[in-house]
């Protein structure tokens, strides 16, 4: 119990330590392009994983051992304890095994051109190979143990003790409880206002648990401080990289890649209706459902503020006209919707709204080649098939 | 026989007192627990439990209906809430700890409270700064900080009469007639000092006037500070004094043994040294360096084990009894109390997780998780306590079983369909947050999230009123119970008193030895929980680079402090975030991520920790005037669909602007590099910026006059996040 406490404070305590020294140095690894690859991190921490739980295995059959050796050398039986010593050699030997196959692993070269789920083949491969192993050791110690069992079980003097173990429920087993009938063993002398107290051990799963997370902290806290673990900002720049690349894959397959030099009046009903409905939801707060205006300036006069061409008026939604109060549009549309709307806004040109803002701007006369534009323009079809959703 | 003057005598109404009997044999002291003090905490239990779930009731249905603020500032949201949050905390689950610590303590330590005078102080005390905080908190009167709202005379008291409480338990414990300390009181000691730490902690502020001050600590220190706090408020708070509780009421109830005394020992030690330190695991992402955010999340992972360690000894403690819970319904309750904790406990782990927080941060999942925890763990473990000490102190039988089944019945379900349809809002709206088109644009704008989050707003609702109707079925059944029996407010008992030579018999373990010596406990256990908050404040105060300063950030001008403050007075936090994480979407959405030096000025933060409304970190600049001036006044004109409230009496407040000169001294004093003398001229300043936003307004035929509130509040929301744009402006000119 107590050595428990205190091996539990020595392993947090040093972690203390070196924090404070991290806190000094600015966060200046922000560069480094080690990008996160959850496949590895999962493999590796399914190998630490495993190893641990080898740990836990070859400790129970250590005791088994030494149980079984102290009784058969009561009982003077030699062969027996040959056996045994052979069973201690047969140990050792995955063990070591073990040690070498950590060794290869890390001494592996990092650099071989084809990647399997980022990771180098050779890395990847030594990876599956060692948990596969460790997956086999498992296994074979958990065969050695239930031999070991079966043993100790068939020597008579052992055989009712054992079969008190075997009494308890799995349950109990588990929790390494003693059982209902014998509490009576690990009642304590305690009596507080008719309160007793057992004195159970430790649910074993509860106490390698709590060392496993010990462990994932001390790793987890290596790893995003001094290990090159990705920090929030290498994160961030690598979501953003492939939000960009999927959204320049996208847009060299459509034509949505309108800008306002190519923008023109977008004739296709469903992309005006939808862009209506667009305006007069939110547009409306500002430029009133008919567009009259209120807040922001009337849309159906012959006045513009900032240019009644329809690539102005696109370029006003896309970059609004912040310190006059139009925000930017651009990440809440896409180009193609902005057009629609920049569409939607000159076809109510001339419209009667029922209460129209003062004139503001200059006067604006429709050209005549934006017709001729859009007569031409060759990609309706496709935006047509492209847009369909946002409400 | 003969008279004593002890203290401890039962109240004036009873004629019995201490007496001492002398043998020959041994002397066997004679005394009274008083129980009066426990029935009067219980009474308040209730009483405050139902005030904070309506609360909490009115607040979630001005969700679905903003129109239920009655367009008045004390009903609206950002009031109410506060309301709810700290008459559930501190109101309900205070009076409970108070009630389970006055009728435990007494009998572990087999002595009555070392004062009935102070445990009349503590209990009135209590109950008045309940009453004073509702009062102020609708009143407006907030420091801004979250589960720390009350303002700085209220912290003075509140200091004063936790004090008086741990005074009164100290003493009782000193004259104990039970040699060592059961795993309860540890838990009670931890509890009294760590909880003073922690408030006065987070409570150190300058006032400006009587009722007002600004947070010592500005920007990301005050945030850590904050959620060290906040985040042990729900530790020391609603978790320790409970797990005491659950100690002595358990086995009392089930009658049986405690399962591990060892696995008490390593929990708790393990329990307080490790959960002072998660703080920063609500930080995630924000603009808190690395390292700390890092510490945050190891120490949630490690809290695991030793929360559940708590559950493993309460469930393991019922072994043998299960049969009995089929039919008790006092371990029904005490059961689904200590599922609740163990769920709860794995899910705050789990949110630590950066990939989880991701997902759960800001958003209606939070709001789940502490459900769980409150109307679980915090209020079955007192409605199961409730229903096995009434009959007790009024020497009766409960009233009606039956009815308290359907309460255990009505009261799962409450929790269940306020849970589910929270988890579901919350996952739902962060995915749409975080939706993309192919286009490269985000897919949902703010206001569509909201109104899908409506129908569970109100499924929510649901869950609560269910809950609700389980506690006033209680009320009743217990109301019952008192009428049938009579108070037993001086309950005798005996026991020997201690023996000054105490020799240890046998081999005794190793931690008996600091449960025979209270003081050293208490000692001990204040180390202990001291370690993680130092390691964590030294460095983010004391070391330059965790907070790198930014040239273009500068002091908010005197109006718009003035409308910062009214924007703390609103509670807009509650709704609103001022902190954009660096994820793609809240930057495409938002604008750049924030950045550590731009809060250097914010006293206190305002952060926020959950989005009902979009974050305003760079709303600066996005709208014009009046279109915050329309927003303010009615949102659904300028925002069709919203659940934000009218805020129509900033229209009419005149703006007080006599107070600015005290507000510049004081944000002097706090370090805000204004100029010498600068309170003298303030004013001057703020109506000359106030007569530019009326003129600004008046451009849009907004007629108003420059002396409103609402000019401030206009002149701060422009300015939020504008410093880092002006930067990125005269950097790309360069």
């Amino acid at each position: 119990m107590r050595t428990f406490f205190i091996r539990l404070l020595s392993i947090i305590m040093p972690l203390a330590v070196p924090l404070a020294a991290l806190a000094e140095e600015p966060v200046t690894q922000a560069d480094k392009s080690t990008s996160y690859n959850p496949v590895l991190i999962s493999l590796v921490s399914l190998m630490i994983v495993l190893l641990f739980v080898i740990g836990g295995i070859s400790y129970v059959l250590r005791q088994l051992v030494f149980t079984y050796r102290d009784k058969a050398r009561e009982e003077r039986k030699n062969n027996q304890l040959v056996k045994t010593i052979l069973l201690l050699i047969a140990l050792s030997i995955p063990s070591y095994v073990m040690a070498q196959t950590a060794a290869d692993t890390t001494a592996a070269a990092p650099h071989v051109s084809p990647y399997i789920n980022g990771i180098p083949r050779t890395d990847f491969y030594a990876l599956m190979s060692f948990i596969g192993f460790e997956i086999f050791i498992v296994f074979a110690l958990l065969l050695i143990i239930r031999t070991m069992v079966n043993l100790i079980r068939n020597k008579p003097e052992l055989h009712t003790e054992g079969k008190a173990i075997l009494r308890r429920s799995f349950f109990d087993r588990f929790n390494k409880s003693v059982s209902l009938e014998n509490e009576a063993a690990v009642l304590t002398d305690h009596d507080y206002d008719g309160i007793r107290e057992l004195d159970n051990d430790l649910p074993p799963w509860w106490k390698y648990g709590f060392y496993l997370t010990i462990i994932v902290a001390i790793v987890y806290t290596w790893y995003f401080n001094f290990g090159g673990g990705p920090t929030q900002f290498d994160e961030y720049r690598v979501e953003v990289q492939k939000g960009e690349e999927a959204k320049a894959a996208y847009l060299a397959k459509t034509a949505n890649n309108v800008d306002e030099n190519s923008v023109t009046m977008v004739t296709d009903a469903a992309d005006i209706s939808s862009a209506q409905a667009t305006f007069q939801t939110i547009c409306s707060a500002c430029h009133a459902k008919d567009g009259g205006g209120g807040v922001g300036p009337n849309l159906t006069d012959d006045y513009w503020i900032h240019g009644g061409n329809i690539k102005d008026v696109f370029k006003s939604i896309k970059y609004g006209w912040p310190e006059k109060g139009m925000k930017s549009w651009k990440d809440d549309f896409s180009p193609k919707q902005i057009a629609a709307l920049a569409s939607y806004v000159k076809s109510l040109h001339g419209s009667k709204p029922a209460a129209p803002k003062d004139k503001q701007g200059e006067l604006y006369v429709e050209g005549g080649n934006q017709t001729a534009d859009t007569a031409t323009h060759p990609t309706s079809a496709i935006e047509k098939k492209a847009l369909t959703k946002k409400g | 026989m003969q008279n004593s003057s002890q203290p401890e005598k039962p109240s004036q109404d009873t004629s019995a007192q201490e007496v001492k009997l002398h043998s020959s044999v041994g002397e066997m002291d004679k005394f009274f627990y008083d129980n009066k003090i426990v029935k009067w905490f219980a009474y308040a239990t209730i009483f405050w439990g139902i005030v904070g779930m309506l609360a909490g009731l009115y607040a979630a249905l001005q969700l679905v209906w903003p129109a239920l603020s009655l367009n008045t500032a004390a009903t609206t949201f950002g009031r109410v809430r506060p309301v709810h949050t700290n008459a559930v905390i501190f109101a309900f689950v205070g009076n409970g700890i108070f009630m389970g610590v006055y009728y435990s303590l007494q009998r572990l330590c087999k002595a009555r409270m070392f004062s009935d005078k102070l445990s009349k102080i503590h209990f009135w005390g209590w109950q008045s700064i309940i009453v004073l905080a509702a009062v102020t908190l609708l009143a407006g009167y907030t420091s801004g900080k979250e589960y720390a709202e009350l303002e700085w005379p209220i912290d003075i008291l509140i200091a004063v009469v936790w004090v008086t409480f741990g005074w009164n338990m100290f003493g009782t414990i000193l004259k104990r007639r039970e040699r060592h300390l059961y795993v309860a009181i540890w838990f009670y000691i931890a509890t009294f000092v760590t909880v003073a730490m922690l408030h006065i902690v987070n409570s150190i502020e300058l006032p400006y006037s009587t009722l007002k001050s600004y947070s010592w600590y500005a920007g990301v220190q005050d945030a850590l500070v904050q959620w060290w706090y906040g985040h042990n408020a729900v530790a020391f708070f609603l978790t320790t004094p409970y797990l005491g509780l659950m100690y002595y009421f358990l086995p009392k109830a089930a009658n049986r043994p405690v399962y591990s005394y060892r696995l008490s020992i390593v929990h708790f030690w393990a329990l307080i040294f490790l959960y002072i330190w998660a703080g920063p695991h609500h930080l995630l992402y924000t603009a808190l360096p690395n390292w700390a955010q890092s510490l945050g999340t190891v120490f949630s992972v490690m809290l695991i084990a030793p929360s559940w360690g708590g559950m493993i000894n309460g469930l393991l403690t019922l072994r043998g009894a299960w049969d009995k819970v089929r039919e008790d319904v006092v371990l029904k309750f005490m059961v689904v109390a200590i599922t609740a904790y163990g769920m709860a406990t794995f899910e705050g782990p789990m949110l630590s997780l950066k990939s989880v927080n991701a997902i759960s941060h800001f958003t209606d999942w939070t709001i789940a998780h502490v459900h769980v925890g409150a109307l679980g763990w915090n209020g079955f473990l007192t409605f199961g306590i409730l229903y096995w000490l009434i009959p007790r102190i009024f020497k009766t039988q409960l009233y009606s079983n039956k009815l308290a089944n359907w309460h255990f019945l009505i009261g799962t379900l409450g929790i269940v369909f306020y849970a589910i349809p929270m988890y579901w809002a919350g996952f739902m709206q962060s995915l749409a947050w975080k939706e993309f088109t192919p286009e490269g644009q985000l897919k949902y704008q703010f206001l569509e999230t909201v109104q899908q989050m409506k129908p569970f707003y109100a499924m929510r609702s649901v869950g609560g009123t269910l809950y609700l109707i389980g506690a006033l079925m209680m009320t009743y059944n217990l109301f019952k119970t008192v009428r049938s029996g009579k108070a037993v407010n001086d309950e005798p008992a005996e026991a020997m008193p201690l023996n000054k030579n105490y020799q240890i018999q046998g081999k005794e373990h190793w931690h008996r030895w600091i449960e025979r010596r209270p003081v050293q406990f208490m000692f001990w256990s204040l180390v202990v929980v001291i370690i993680g908050g130092v390691v964590e404040f030294v460095p983010t105060f004391l070391v330059k680079s965790n907070i790198p300063t930014i040239a273009s950030v500068k002091p908010y001008t005197p109006l718009e402090l003035q409308g910062r403050d009214i924007y703390v007075r609103e509670g807009c936090y509650n709704c609103h975030s001022q902190m954009i994480r660096p994820f793609r979407s809240e930057v495409a959405r938002y604008g750049e991520y924030s950045k550590a030096g731009e809060f250097v000025y914010d006293h206190p933060f305002q952060w926020g920790s959950k989005r009902t409304g979009p974050d305003l970190a760079r709303v600066g600049g996005k709208y014009p005037d009046s279109w915050h001036f329309n927003h303010m006044y009615e949102p659904n004109s300028m925002s069709p669909g919203t659940v934000m409230p009218r805020y129509t009496w900033l229209f009419d407040n005149k703006l007080d602007t006599a107070i600015t000169p005290a507000k510049i001294r004081a944000m002097q004093t706090l370090g805000v590099p204004y100029p010498a003398g600068y309170d003298k001229v303030a004013n001057r300043d703020l109506m000359k910026q106030a007569e530019q936003i009326q003129g600004n307004l008046a451009k849009d035929k907004i007629n108003i006059k420059s002396d409103r509130e609402i000019i401030a509040v206009i002149a701060y929301l422009q300015r939020l996040g504008k410093d880092i744009k002006m930067e990125q402006k005269t950097a790309s000119a360069n």
